[in-house]
């Protein structure tokens, strides 16, 4: 609910307005729109008035995105026109249903992969593929591998949709050969997070294709770079509908060696899922066992099918289907010692009382992220296409998210960026910008961002530094790299000071490795400051980090990783002081010690 | 800093630490008499479980250890007063002893006990024996590996058990007899199968990775992909084995080898039964004369390359590593060298299963892949590679790639290759119909299918075949 002072704010607004002082009346709303928590009734009646300051001020380009802002869509296109303004009238025109006008003014402006999209929203799939191929062929992609591959991979499934299954199989092929490399480079170049791109789009190209070899080849490495990211319940996610798919293709031993994996990851992280897991495990390994039997195949893999079973289930300890297990292993025509032995050990487990069984969770739905697979085979190519430019993405911003305070942000960012007085060249508009970008917590704006620290002004990029401290993404960091050996010192300073505000759990493995890399040791500061928040949100492989620079460094890094570690407390983190201290002898058992002082303190008892 | 221990001076005082804290938890030691030479043995095996990743306690390695390896003998054994044990922690170390004893009459004991155990064998079945408890203790251990001598071997035990408290043992020793059931179930699963893999790997010189050794015991596959080609080997060598057939002369014979042509084996190595011959075929134990080498032989290179990318998980993998363990075996009999390599994004080291089966079989049956793929840098480098061993050295080589139905290899790259050496390509169990732009360009192609692999007689003809055409190129 708006408070005294705002309905006061919107009486005087509205009382401008009809006086006719309608720059007055806009600077009131201004202030309104700031409150971007506000309940949405109420901010949409100050978003209108600030629409009709915009008309009476002759700026409709402005009173347009906030028209946008109010998904009045048919009115906001008026002010838009398509000439000037195409982006903005197709993104009109599209959610006004009118999904082949919209593609032909995209393709008219340099934005096929759009129009594109657009194109198959609206069930043109023949015209789309045509869109598809000029993307393929658009000069822009030269020297970007990764957005070739989605071009690519999107033009194929373009063919699929028309059924031309030649021409999509060639370009699923590119596709793969393509995402192959680029991963491998990304990775090369410790950009994990990119790489994983690369294994979603292989991973869905896989299924698409129906090939299992490369939706294994996308979720193992998926696995492998979100395990390494310590995302505990993304690993867990993937390796669940990994293995629904596995067996949905009848893949029984790549199934349960998948089940194995998952309950070894689930112990070794402390989550409770492991024996939902070796249950699974040893059902899968038991029916590769049968169906290999039924096909006539190899005897011994039968029956080392069935030891492994055996074996999951003896980690599970329920010993009565051990002895179930043993009992189909021994009817195997193996020789006949070993079947006697089989034969006797059935008879022993399957005599053996039953243990109480202990609960066997398995991953709940509501750890599920809807944000597991994002479809960056799209995103990405629009964001190649559109380039960084602030408005257009910002447009975009607006009218694809729903209505809530983020996409409120994205707006005033987006009307400054439109304002009269915005200059590009201007170090002040560019830094304003940056500012206003930076309080819109979301990927997309990372685009933007780069580009304005293109800007010669030191000003404009130190401001870019500031806007990048609050979008909480492993990109961040590599805007805030350069900003940290930038030229200006302004810009420098800015970036170390982004530093201890970028603490979040994915961000954990960029902030150490520029620990390692870097000798200024007010960056190295910095980086343990913000790791200490990251430990304190509970993260034990930052608490390990600031293990490791406590042992291994002195001087000023050592008292800051000590102290982070100090103001930490639970079982958990005392185990591994503990664990730390005990390896050490000297001076280093003594900081340890300390430590661990500081972190086994009694709390407060609730009880 | 002048006064400052330095780094080898502390290494030395944490480790001389972590063997008295782990010596005082041999009072809890159910074997008796003790002798510090079993102190030795057992810090021998702890610092291999260490390298494992198990800090298990002194005690358990030491008492365990014994037990499996024999080496109590006839004049010792378990102790048998456990309602008796009047020391802290009675009730636990009655039920561990209990254990022991269970222990000591499994079946699989007196299998193990019938030849001599290596340690890192040893180790590796302690650490599958007591790895399920392992995970679930919380391990309040250091990071030094235990001296091999030490003055502290010889001090009492009771007095070491005063001055460094071994009670932290007695929380592994609780949790290993609640999971007694388990432990008991772990080693009945100890099979021939795995002691034969051991002991394949585990002999003088051996030098095989003890983390590949443990992967191997482990992991299913790995037991897979020996059975497999030691399902073909027998068939690839038998009709070579008819002595009536064979005709030999010292003559023109400079020297007794252990690689060579079936028609050069030394007499004596007929005389093996099947199982035996068969796995000194396969650790390339055979003995053969040696003569001089042909140049078109010293010429010849079958380069093999196995795909371990994550895209082979499952069944793939199993076949294609047995079928290339079976390929390998089967190029070293006809002569010429014989390189193996993993690819994923890279091609990795070569496997010598020629001249370093022991040292090298252990990788190729448990390696993992830990990146990407990315052919057309693999492929790449190959072709640069094969470019200069024919250019530079003279070489003739075939190369031959086992990988799945999506393998995606640039056309111009396979135009090279196809170009520099006998290019055969096997493609194991594709998911779809292959469909590759560069098949054409290939020598040779094969496609194994399940069918193709199962246990019948004629279905075992087809696998053959393919190693047959494979070799043959």
């Amino acid at each position: 609910m708006p408070d005294r002072v705002e309905i006061h704010t919107r009486e005087r607004a509205e009382r401008a307005l009809r006086a006719g002082r309608a720059r007055e009346a806009l600077g009131l709303y201004w202030q309104l729109l700031g409150a971007t928590q506000t309940e949405g009734r109420h901010y949409d009646t100050w978003l209108d008035g600030a629409a009709a300051a915009y008309l009476a001020l002759g700026r409709t380009r402005e009173a347009g995105y906030c028209l946008l802002g109010l998904r009045r869509y048919a009115e906001a296109q008026r002010y838009f026109p398509a000439a000037e303004r195409p982006l903005e009238w197709a993104l009109c025109a599209a959610k006004l249903g009118q999904h082949g006008e919209a593609a032909q003014i995209l393709s008219g402006c340099g934005h096929p992969a759009l129009a594109a999209m657009e194109l198959e929203a609206g069930g043109a799939a023949a015209t789309a593929r045509i869109e598809w191929e000029r993307v393929v062929r658009d000069p822009r992609l030269a020297d970007r591998p990764y957005e070739t591959a989605l071009a690519h991979f999107n033009l194929a499934e373009a063919l699929l949709r028309v059924d031309d299954r030649v021409g999509a199989s060639r370009a699923f092929a590119a596709s793969e050969r393509m995402l192959e490399a680029v991963a491998d480079e990304f990775e090369t170049r410790g950009e994990q997070m990119r790489a994983f791109d690369c294994y979603s789009v292989l991973l869905r190209l896989g299924k698409a294709t129906g090939v299992f070899e490369n939706v294994a080849e996308g979720y193992l490495n998926g696995i492998r770079i979100l395990a390494a990211a310590d995302q505990r319940f993304f690993v867990l996610q993937y390796y669940d509908d990994f293995l629904a798919y596995a067996v949905e293709r009848a893949e029984w031993r790549a199934a349960a060696t998948i089940a194995r994996e998952a309950a070894d990851y689930s112990l070794r992280v402390g989550l409770l899922f492991d024996r939902h897991y070796l249950g699974r495990a040893a059902e899968l390994w038991a029916r590769d066992a049968r169906e290999n039997q039924a096909a006539g195949g190899p005897l011994e893999l039968s029956a080392n099918a069935f030891h492994a079973a055996i074996d999951a289930t003896t980690s599970l300890g329920d010993f009565p289907l051990c002895g179930r297990l043993y009992a189909e292993l021994a009817e195997l025509p193996l020789p006949e010692k070993r079947r006697l032995r089989y034969r006797a050990l059935a008879r022993r487990y399957q005599a053996m009382p039953p243990e109480i069984p202990a609960k066997a969770p398995k991953f709940p739905e509501h750890l599920r992220s809807a944000g597991a697979y994002l479809d960056v085979w799209r995103q990405d190519l629009v964001e190649w296409e559109l380039d960084g430019d602030p408005t257009a993405v910002l447009a975009r911003f607006v009218v694809e998210r729903p209505a809530n305070s983020t996409t409120r942000l994205a707006l005033r960012a987006l009307l400054i960026a439109s304002s009269p007085t915005f200059s590009a060249d201007s170090a002040a508009s560019a830094a304003e910008l940056a500012v206003a970008l930076g309080r819109v917590p979301s990927y997309e704006i990372l685009s933007p961002l780069e580009r304005l620290y293109r800007h010669p002004a030191a000003e404009a990029r130190a401001a870019v530094m500031r806007g990048v401290s609050q979008i909480r993404c492993q990109r961040s960091f590599d805007l805030v790299r350069q900003g940290l050996v930038d030229p200006a010192a302004a810009v420098a300073t800015e970036a170390l000071r982004a530093l201890p505000e970028l603490h979040f759990i994915d961000g954990l493995e960029p902030l150490t490795r520029i620990f390692r890399e870097s000798a200024d040791e007010r960056v190295r500061l910095a980086v343990l400051e913000s790791i200490g928040r990251v430990a304190k949100d509970g993260s034990l492989a930052a608490v390990m980090v600031l293990l490791d620079v406590a042992r291994q460094e002195g001087g000023a890094v050592r008292q800051i990783a000590s102290s982070g570690l100090s103001h930490l407390g639970g079982d958990e983190v005392v185990g591994l002081v503990r664990q730390a201290r005990d390896a050490e002898v000297g001076e280093r058992r003594e900081v340890l010690d300390r430590i661990l002082k500081a972190v086994d303190r009694p709390t407060g008892t609730f009880f | 800093m002048a006064g400052q221990p330095d780094s080898a001076d502390r290494a030395d005082d944490r480790a001389e630490t972590e063997l008295r804290r782990q010596l005082a938890t041999l009072t809890y030691s159910q074997v008796r008499p003790a002798t510090p030479a079993d102190g030795i043995a057992a810090a021998a095996w702890w610092n291999l479980l260490a390298r494992l990743g198990f800090r298990l306690p002194l005690v358990v390695v030491h008492d365990c250890g014994l037990l499996l390896s024999g080496g109590l003998g006839a004049a010792r054994g378990v102790r048998r007063d456990g309602a008796a044990l009047g020391t802290a922690g009675a009730p636990v170390l009655a039920r561990y002893q209990a254990l022991l004893h269970r222990i000591a009459g499994a079946e699989v004991i007196a299998e193990l006990n019938a030849s001599p155990l290596r340690d890192d064998s040893l180790a590796v079945i302690l650490a599958r024996l007591f790895g399920d408890v392992h995970l679930r203790w919380a391990s309040p251990g250091g990071a030094a590996e235990l001296p091999g001598s030490s003055p502290t071997y010889e001090l009492d035990r009771d007095a070491l058990a005063r001055a460094h408290d071994p009670g932290w043992a007695l929380g592994f020793l609780q949790r290993l007899v609640e999971h007694e059931r388990a432990v008991l179930a772990r080693l009945d699963q100890i099979e021939a199968g795995s002691l034969r893999l051991l002991g394949l790997f585990s002999a003088e010189g051996g030098a095989a990775d003890l983390a590949d050794l443990y992967r191997l015991v482990g992991t299913a596959g790995a037991t897979d992909v020996v059975d497999f080609s030691l399902q073909l080997l027998p068939s690839l060598l038998e009709t070579k084995r008819r002595p009536a057939a064979q005709r030999f002369s010292i003559d023109g014979y400079a020297s007794v080898e252990r690689r060579g042509n079936v028609d050069a084996l030394l007499p004596g190595e007929l005389a093996h039964d099947d199982d035996v011959f068969v796995q000194k075929a396969l650790s390339d134990d055979l003995l053969y004369y040696g003569h001089e080498r042909q140049n078109e032989a010293s010429r010849r290179l079958h380069y093999l390359l196995v795909d371990a990318s994550a895209s082979m998980r499952g069944a793939r993998e199993i076949f294609a590593r047995g079928l290339a363990l079976a390929l390998a075996k089967k190029l070293s009999l006809q002569g010429g060298d014989v390189w193996l390599r993993f690819f994923d994004s890279r091609l990795h080291p070569r496997l010598d299963l020629g001249r370093a089966a022991r040292r090298d079989l252990p990788r190729l049956l448990s390696f993992r892949s830990e990146r990407g793929r990315n052919y057309a840098r693999v492929f790449g480098d190959l072709a640069v590679e094969i470019g200069r061993l024919v250019r530079d050295e003279g070489r003739d080589v075939t190369l031959t790639f086992i990988t799945h139905g999506a393998c995606q290899i640039p056309l111009p790259t396979v135009e090279t290759l196809a170009a520099l050496a006998q290019l055969c390509g096997i493609f194991v169990l594709p998911s779809r119909p292959l469909d590759l732009d560069y098949l054409p360009r290939l020598h040779r192609v094969q496609v194994v299918t399940a069918s193709s692999l199962a246990r019948s007689a004629d279905k075992r003809r087809r696998a053959l075949q393919i190693i047959d055409e494979a070799a043959s190129g």
